[in-house]
């Protein structure tokens, strides 16, 4: 989860309320958001990723005056501005990156925490809910440094200008590799050979999209009026983004004026501030809640979390913000109800059991074999099922063979490739990291181990194996286990020699049970010993469970 | 002892025909009673401390932090856990590394240490055996002092017995009480067949003598843990299921309303599979409406390609999504005999690409419930947790929260003794109808998963630490281990 750095004073300057840390921390828990660290001077927040509105202390402070109730301007409208400019949408950006938004954001003052903060939360916003560029990306530029002509959005040939932060002109595939912005953000982008996307007015290049703006619309301290663009694959997303941008430049006392997106002949003007009606009986709110309140409660409950709201016949009405990107049906409208309530005031209700409780047969059985075995004096072990080809084969002596193996694609971690196929180099490292404790040693483990067969299925099986280790352990000592084990289940066996690259040659049995082999035992080869540093002799075995009929 | 003025301690357990324990009780007895003198000579005994422990078992810091720079790049301040600090600081102090562009280089030192194991190390595995000090010291003697001083051992001084003298009182008494001859040691086969005790007095033993622990053989406390949490739901009317630890992203993500594009569908939190690449989707009609669902609220056209891809699962609510889907299945075809509400739940391993380290895993347990009935509310499922976790003793609070698969959502917490804090115990809510197929006024789901090792985590008396050393399984730790 991204974490945010707020600054508590700006905070405060936005929630226009005297209020001490303690209610703070309390509000902002109730509000769902969760708090990494507060100091004296900034909260670390753990942001949701499904409220990008609450991304930024301007979107916290909103919900948090909702919260206490001291808001009730619920609806954020344009003024009667007519549309300061057009983007005019060439048709070659269509397989790249087809939509656009803009909005031109007149009368903002910044101060030195609140541009950091805007630029902080944009980029968080693009990297978490914009998939990292991929799907959305902003773009804010001083409104006075742009021609006040119309703008164009177009596929480009490698061009260069000047970036933002640099001195000299830059070409857009030098930009890619050479600059930290082309270089994060780049190669996720599907250029396809066709061109790079730019935004130009009549005097060049605004900004190469989505990387990076140019040096020329350098936002600052004392920039008053913003040009914002919004850019993306989805339509939807974009639309909602730039609403959401604009309520909270509106929430930062600046007026938001329109511009319109032309593709061709078909027009479309942003933000469109788009706010819907959603009707809920208020008896499916008590239903999914499990508490019962009277409508005058619910629409309380519902302007504490943003909505305005009415009670029409049996249902509230409620009206969404502008600003919520993440409301796609009422279960969302009756969380944020649980929510206004408070979790902690939901009186737990009991419910019955008609029907009787049961365990799996692999549950039972395998607490029986636990019994066994700990009855016999070994200790159980719980290795992890994640390993590398290294200790599944090569330490253990025998062959490779990758098409068995469920190999992992994308492992971070250079000792995880694949899953065991087998437990007893599981139980191999046990011993390796217990050679200074007593003897003797005595450990099973009884889990899963998987691989896929010739024709591409996969098989999770419970398999047990157990090692004996002490100066004196030879092939009887395992064998008596393994004759006790399958006395105590009822189970016929064979016993043939056979040949296993991590036991001694002649000392090593396959069993079989009507006919088919389960499983092996016999005295491990030295070599393996010394692959695994272990000083004492071994004896083992490891059975397929599922190869005894016992489940 | 009557017959030489003293006597070793293997000469006495040759002579009185006892073990070596009873014929310290006995002396220790004989010594109250002033019959004897027990002699001791001061030994010097090397101790490891915890952190030693430890390091005989894994290793160094730097030399595991150097096997690490001979394998891949290593940059200096990605350095953040406590081992790896110490190990940077004595790679530097031993010249054996430096920093080159904030990049940890092997120094030629380094190389030719690489080939062999450090002394310090050979010399903390052998006093972890048992070697007696004197040899240690004359070979070891320089790394003994720096090994002393890096804290990982303490050298003791402890009086050993050396042997025992006969007292003019003992001799006495051993002389003119033929009682005292005659008094009986270990009792054995021949003298009770033949009630050769009778009239005869038992000598007494010092029964507050120390003597070491039998090891007993036991389940993993994991596992008892596990057991635990299922008797808890069985006792609560849960049916057990289980379901497939390598699946298709379709039932891990897809089926539970997890868009395509979502952050936790991402190469870096999930480790998906090379073989077998896909897992088919048997569920033909159930994969077409997830399609129609996704696309109609996420607004983003549905890849079947990528559901089929193969992943090890990172949740096992995988298995409760595919219960919910065959119970209502069965529910709206009238097929089921069972009353509402139906319980289920399910106890496996998940996974998360991530770093390993001596407290971070890439695999651990959780477990998952879910109630299939009509009316269920958010007030049913705190009471079905509260009670589960009550069942060890935790009492939980819960949070409003986020997961793309349940509205109202919810974290719960228990406070942790070991961590000192709340932690977070696991995820729940009201499963949505996109995942259902069927609206919450006929048929509500109620679903949770949550970790199982950390429950662990909640009570010291448990004696765990981090839940990575749940599964170290070294056999001193199990055998330290106490029951849960």
């Amino acid at each position: 989860m991204p974490v945010m750095k707020i600054n508590k004073s700006y905070l405060g300057s936005l929630l226009k309320l005297k209020i001490s840390d303690e209610q703070l921390r309390d509000q902002i828990l109730k509000l769902g958001l969760e708090i990494e660290s507060m100091t004296k001077n900034e909260i670390d927040i753990e942001l949701h990723l499904s409220r990008p509105d609450l991304l930024d202390p301007v979107g916290i402070a909103r919900a948090l005056r909702y919260f206490m109730h001291k808001s009730d301007k619920f609806h954020y409208k344009l003024g009667s501005g007519k549309p300061e400019m057009t983007i005019n949408v060439s048709s070659s950006v269509k397989g790249v990156r087809p939509f656009i938004a803009g909005m031109v954001v007149k009368g903002i003052r910044f101060d030195d925490i609140s541009l950091q903060q805007l630029m902080a939360f944009t980029d968080k916003f693009c990297d978490t809910f914009g998939r990292e560029r991929k799907k959305i990306a902003v773009g804010i530029h001083d409104y006075d440094s742009i021609e006040k002509t119309d703008l164009s959005y177009t596929l480009s040939k490698d061009d260069s200008f000047v970036a933002l932060n640099s001195k000299e002109r830059e070409s857009f595939s030098s930009i890619l590799k050479t600059n930290k912005k082309g270089i994060d953000y780049g190669e996720s982008i599907a250029y396809g050979g066709s061109g790079y996307p730019v935004l130009k007015d009549s005097k060049g290049i605004l900004a190469l999209i989505p990387i990076i703006n140019s040096e020329r619309t350098k936002v600052t301290k004392s920039t008053k009026n913003l040009f914002v663009d919004v850019t993306g694959n989805s339509e939807y997303a974009i639309g909602k983004s730039i609403d959401m941008l604009a309520a909270m430049f509106m929430d930062m006392g600046a007026t938001v004026c329109p511009v319109i997106t032309a593709y061709g002949s078909s027009k479309k003007t942003y933000p469109m501030m788009d706010s819907d009606y959603i009707s809920i009986a208020l008896e499916d709110i008590w239903k999914s809640l499990g508490v019962k309140f009277d409508y005058r409660a619910a629409i309380s409950l519902a302007n504490k979390m943003g909505y305005e709201a009415a009670s029409v016949g049996k249902k509230i009405r409620f009206s969404t913000p502008e600003y919520r990107i993440d409301i796609i049906n009422e279960q969302d409208i009756i969380e944020d109800m649980a929510i206004a309530y408070g979790y902690d005031y939901i009186q737990p209700i009991g419910l019955p059991s008609y029907n009787a409780g049961s365990l799996e047969s692999t549950t039972l059985m395998n607490r029986n074999l636990e019994s066994m075995m700990t009855g016999m004096g070994f200790t159980q072990v719980m290795n992890s099922y994640l390993t590398n080809l290294s200790v599944n084969y090569e330490k253990m002596e025998v062959e490779k063979n990758k098409d068995e193996a469920v190999t992992i694609t994308n492992s971070v971690n250079s000792s995880v490739s694949m899953l065991r196929t087998w437990l007893l180099p599981s139980l191999m490292g046990n011993l390796s990291r217990s050679q200074h404790e007593k003897m003797p040693h005595r450990l099973f483990e009884l889990d899963m181990a998987f691989s896929v067969n010739a024709s591409k299925k996969v098989s999770e099986e419970y398999r047990i194996a157990a090692v004996v280790s002490d100066p004196k352990a030879n092939l009887n000592d395992i064998k008596a286990v393994l004759e006790e084990l399958m006395y105590l289940n009822r189970i016929k066996y064979t016993v043939s020699k056979c040949s296993h690259g991590s036991f001694i040659e002649g000392r090593c049995g396959e069993i079989k049970v009507d006919g088919k082999s389960v499983g092996f035992f016999g005295e491990i080869h030295p070599k393996i010993l010394n692959n695994f540093s272990i000083d004492e002799p071994v004896s083992a075995f490891e059975i397929n469970l599922h190869g005894l009929g016992i489940y | 002892m009557a017959r030489a003025d003293s006597a070793s301690l293997t000469e006495l357990e040759k002579r009185a025909e006892l073990s070596r324990d009873q014929v310290l009780w006995s002396l220790h007895g004989l010594e109250d009673k002033g019959f004897v003198k027990l002699h001791y000579k001061e030994e010097r005994r090397i101790i490891l401390t915890a952190e030693g422990k430890r390091y005989a078992e894994n290793g160094l810091p730097e030399s595991r932090l150097l096997q690490r720079i001979s394998k891949s790049e290593v940059k200096a301040v990605s350095l953040s856990s406590d081992e790896d600090k110490i190990g940077l600081q004595w790679l530097m102090r031993k010249k054996l590394a430096n920093i080159d562009n904030g990049s940890l280089r092997i120094t030629d030192a380094g190389e030719s240490a690489l080939k062999k194991e450090f002394p310090e190390e050979r010399l903390l595995r052998a006093i972890a055996k048992d070697i007696e000090h004197d040899k240690l010291a004359s070979e070891y003697g320089e790394e003994l002092d720096t090994l002393k001083r890096r804290g990982l051992l303490d050298i003791e001084n402890v009086n050993e017995f050396e042997k025992a003298e006969i007292t003019k009182k003992g001799i006495e008494a051993a002389g003119d009480s033929s009682e005292k001859k005659d008094d009986i040691g270990s009792v054995d086969r021949e003298m009770i067949a033949k009630m050769g005790w009778k009239g005869r007095k038992f000598s007494e033993y010092d029964v507050s003598a120390k003597v070491g622990r039998e090891f007993a053989a036991k389940k993993h406390v994991l596992k008892q843990t596990i057991d635990r949490i299922k008797d808890a739901y069985l006792a609560m009317g849960f049916k057990e299921i289980s379901g497939p630890t390598i699946d298709s992203a379709f039932w891990v993500f897809d089926s539970l309303f997890v868009p395509q594009d979502h952050p936790a569908r991402d190469k870096q939190d999930t480790f998906f599979l090379e073989n077998p690449k896909e897992l088919e989707i048997k569920e033909r009609d159930y994969a077409k409406k997830i399609k129609e669902e996704h696309e109609k609220s996420w607004k983003y056209e549905w890849d079947i390609d990528k559901a089929r891809q193969s992943v090890l699962r990172t949740h096992t609510t995988s298995v409760s999504a595919r219960f919910v889907q065959e119970a209502i299945a069965k529910i709206a075809s009238e097929e089921s005999d069972e009353m509402l509400p139906l319980k289920a739940f399910s106890i496996g391993r998940i996974f998360r690409n991530e770093n390993i380290d001596y407290r971070h895993l890439a695999d651990f347990y959780q477990h998952d419930g879910v109630i299939v009935g009509k009316d269920l509310t958010m007030a049913n499922l705190f009471d079905t947790l509260i009670k589960i976790y009550a069942k060890f003793g935790i009492g939980i609070k819960f949070k409003p929260s986020y997961f793309p698969f349940v509205e109202p959502a919810t974290e719960f917490y228990g406070f942790s003794e070991v961590a000192d804090e709340w932690i977070e115990l696991g995820g729940a809510g009201i499963l949505r109808r996109e995942i259902t197929g069927i609206s919450r006024s006929k048929i509500s789901v109620l679903a949770w998963g949550a970790g199982v090792e950390r429950i662990l985590l909640m009570n010291k008396d448990n004696g765990i630490k981090s839940i990575a050393e749940l599964y170290n399984n070294g056999i001193g730790f199990a055998r330290d281990m106490r029951y849960v």
